[in-house]
């Protein structure tokens, strides 16, 4: 804000004999730059001091031999990370992660944008407002409250998901104490908790396509799906590629459903059998249970890599199909 | 087959009625235009005859079937939008193929249509180019394509130039008649620019609150406006009207009053009628003693004037009655504002409203009658 201001001024002042002259010092200009500063310093400091410190102290203690308690620390290099590569269960904890992504994204795009769909024309009538209320109400509520409701959900004696199955003469399942189970019932929970923001995203982008363009297709005589697939589809590619990414992100970091449901009972690690330990889980484990705090900072780097070139590939990909106005 | 009916059509959304009782026949490659200010429903007609829009209640008829009730893709018309509606992720080729595609008809009779198309717009050579990409023109001209290619019985055109500079205006406006007089697709056109509708329409439709006001040729519409609304909608500036007590003192035949009206022209007017409005257009005053048979004569006094080059607008107030006036003079003659003048215009060009209604008193089709009278007889002598 203060660099176009001061570039304003200096375009317009008569009073500076040379146009290329600095004027960035001069105390109206100072002044102007010093309280936009002041301004922003709140914000400033408090992403400096929780974001950037404890992300730069984490790059600094990966490569360190540091507990919590103690002050002394001892420089190892990449150990924590050939330590790492050693490990099974952080090669287990990526491979969950990523079936946990990999199911979530298409789930969350094709349920999201199936809701907004829908959701398109009726949000325009007199209830419209109810509805996406109703959508988006799950994502405002704690993940930790929402998460226990899924236990008693998944409960496998009382719970109403193994109710939904004895209706439709399905074989109840163990759900969260089920190896094969555990995750999916988190991921449904997940996909419950988080799509109402990719609905209302999905929704306002619906809202950026022009009406007009929908009503020439249809006077040229194209079907709803064919309205859908060559209108709708690339017109909308820029907010699905932000959804993507988005959930890309937010999966790969979930981990308060997962410890809700899954955690306690397995010593924080998710379970059962490490069934929902994903990369996020193992971390929190690896630091706060057994106190490696040098190796925890080296799986969030490593979780940061990850998700820093997902998110770059899923960019270089989407030139290809997505298309912006 | 290509006539379009609408049948008592109304328009409502919930209680606001934006258009009421419509009555329109469009005949088999006529070209209409819908002319009217903003908000007086002439585009929602043409949505509803699109299908865009429901129908409250009457009939729309295209040809001889009923599509009131039909989906916009089983209606067979091509539309233009105001802003093109160009699909922005496409290039112009398959903008144009859109519809063809849509049919799923053969590859290679979509490239020869399209070929076409382009060829008779002049589109060939942009066929590739997306249309972020073509110029305001060419954009226009795409959308052209896009409505025409699929044959449509009836092309419906929402303000298509009113995104263009006014030198590309006139152009495309130029196009779009020839395109016409080739094609001879029955057209329906909305605007609310006086000089298309003019230009363009074999046909015009005043609109004016979700009414029709009138429907004539542009001649009879500029010549016999049928009330005081289409009488200033159409001209530019529109008629000056002034309104007048019927029987009182400021309206007279007398020399020496600052309004005299020829006497024939007060002579048959209905004693219902309290207050006239009294209508002549700027173009047609004249400094009076040009004018061989005044019908009415002003004293004008001049307050500003506006030179345009080719001719000056000269504002001003009627002496002594104070309503303001407006007369288009040739360039040359000088108007000095305090100044009073006397204009005047022909007896065939005063034109007598009913203050009430709006509507036009035909007294002056007995004036003109008197007229040829007077001049008969000056001619016998």
């Amino acid at each position: 804000m203060s660099l176009s201001l001061r570039s304003r001024r200096t375009n317009v002042d008569n009073e500076q004999p040379s146009p290329t002259t600095r004027s960035w010092w001069r105390p109206s200009q100072f002044s102007e730059s010093l309280s936009a500063y002041v301004l922003l310093s709140p914000a400033l400091i408090i992403f400096f001091l929780f974001f950037f410190l404890p992300a730069g102290f984490l790059i600094y203690i990966s490569f360190f031999h540091w507990g919590i308690l103690s002050s002394a620390t001892q420089f190892v290099g990449l150990r924590n990370f050939r330590t790492l590569i050693a490990q099974p269960l952080f090669l287990r904890s990526i491979i969950t992660s990523a079936y946990f992504t990999v199911v979530m994204i298409p789930a969350t795009v094709l349920l999201a944008l199936a809701i907004a769909m829908l959701l398109r024309e009726v949000v325009t009538a007199r209830r419209g407002g109810a509805w996406r209320a109703a959508v988006f109400l799950p994502h405002v509520t704690p993940v930790v409250a929402t998460s226990i409701i899924w236990v008693w959900i998944f409960n496998p004696q009382f719970g109403l998901a193994n109710a939904v199955l004895r209706f439709l003469h399905l074989p109840a399942l163990n759900w969260l104490e089920s190896v094969h189970w555990a995750l999916p019932a988190v991921m449904i929970d997940t996909l419950w908790h988080s799509l109402g923001l990719y609905v209302i995203i999905f929704l306002a982008g619906l809202a950026n396509v022009p009406r007009e363009l929908l009503e020439v297709a249809s006077l040229e005589g194209a079907k709803r799906s064919y309205i859908f697939r060559r209108i709708i589809l690339p017109l909308l590619s820029p907010t699905t590629l932000f959804v993507v990414i988005l959930s890309t992100v937010n999966t790969w970091q979930a981990f308060s459903q997962i410890y809700t449901m899954t955690g306690g009972p397995h010593g924080g690690a998710g379970g059962p059998a490490f069934a929902t330990t994903t990369d996020a889980l193992l971390t929190y484990q690896t630091a706060f249970i057994y106190d490696h705090f040098s190796l925890a900072a080296a799986m969030s780097l490593v979780l940061f890599l990850i998700i820093l070139s997902l998110t770059l590939i899923q960019k270089w990909v989407s030139n290809r199909w997505v298309f912006y106005r | 087959m290509g006539e379009v009916r609408l049948e008592d059509v109304s328009k409502a959304y919930g209680g606001q009625t934006v258009v009421e009782n419509l009555h329109l026949t469009v005949a088999e490659g006529e070209f209409v235009v819908l002319l009217g200010p903003s908000g007086c429903g002439k585009s929602t007609t043409l949505r509803m005859i699109a299908g865009l829009e429901t129908v409250s209640s009457g009939r729309v008829m295209i040809g001889e079937t009923d599509v009131t009730l039909a989906s916009p893709s089983l209606r067979n018309v091509g539309m233009v939008f105001q802003n093109y509606a160009l699909f922005p992720h496409m290039s112009a080729f398959d903008n144009l193929a859109f519809g063809l595609k849509a049919k799923r008809l053969p590859k290679a009779q979509i490239a020869r249509r399209v070929t076409e198309v382009a060829q008779m717009l002049e589109l060939e050579d942009v066929l590739r180019v997306r249309p972020k990409n073509l110029s305001g023109g060419q954009r226009q001209r795409v959308a052209l394509g896009r409505a025409l290619i699929r044959k449509p019985s009836v092309f419906l055109m929402d303000e298509p130039l009113s995104n263009l500079d006014a030198n590309l205006r006139d152009h495309v406006r130029m196009e779009l008649a020839s395109l016409h007089r080739n094609l001879k697709i029955t057209t329906l056109y909305v605007t609310h620019d006086q000089g298309e509708a003019m230009t363009l329409a074999d046909r015009v439709v005043v609109m004016s609150a979700g009414r029709i006001r009138q429907i004539g040729t542009p001649e009879e519409i500029y010549n016999e406006p049928a009330d005081t609304f289409v009488a200033h909608f159409i001209g530019s500036p529109g008629m000056n009207l002034w309104s007048f007590d019927a029987h009182g003192e400021s309206l007279s035949t007398a020399e020496s009053s600052s309004v005299v009206m020829h006497p024939s022209l007060l002579q048959d007017l209905p004693t219902s009628e309290a207050e006239i409005v009294i209508g002549v257009r700027p173009e047609h005053l004249e400094l009076a003693d040009f004018v061989e048979t005044p019908g009415i004569r002003l004293a004008m006094e001049v307050e500003l004037v506006e030179r345009f080059g080719s001719h000056q607008l000269v504002h001003g107030k009627l002496a002594g009655v104070g309503h303001s006036i407006v007369a288009r003079m040739p360039a040359e003659l000088k108007f000095e504002p305090g100044s009073v003048r006397i204009v005047a215009a022909d007896i065939g060009r005063v034109y007598v409203f009913s203050a009430g209604s709006g509507e036009r008193l035909h007294v002056q089709a007995r004036a003109n009658e008197m007229y040829r009278a007077v001049d008969e007889a000056w001619g016998k002598r």
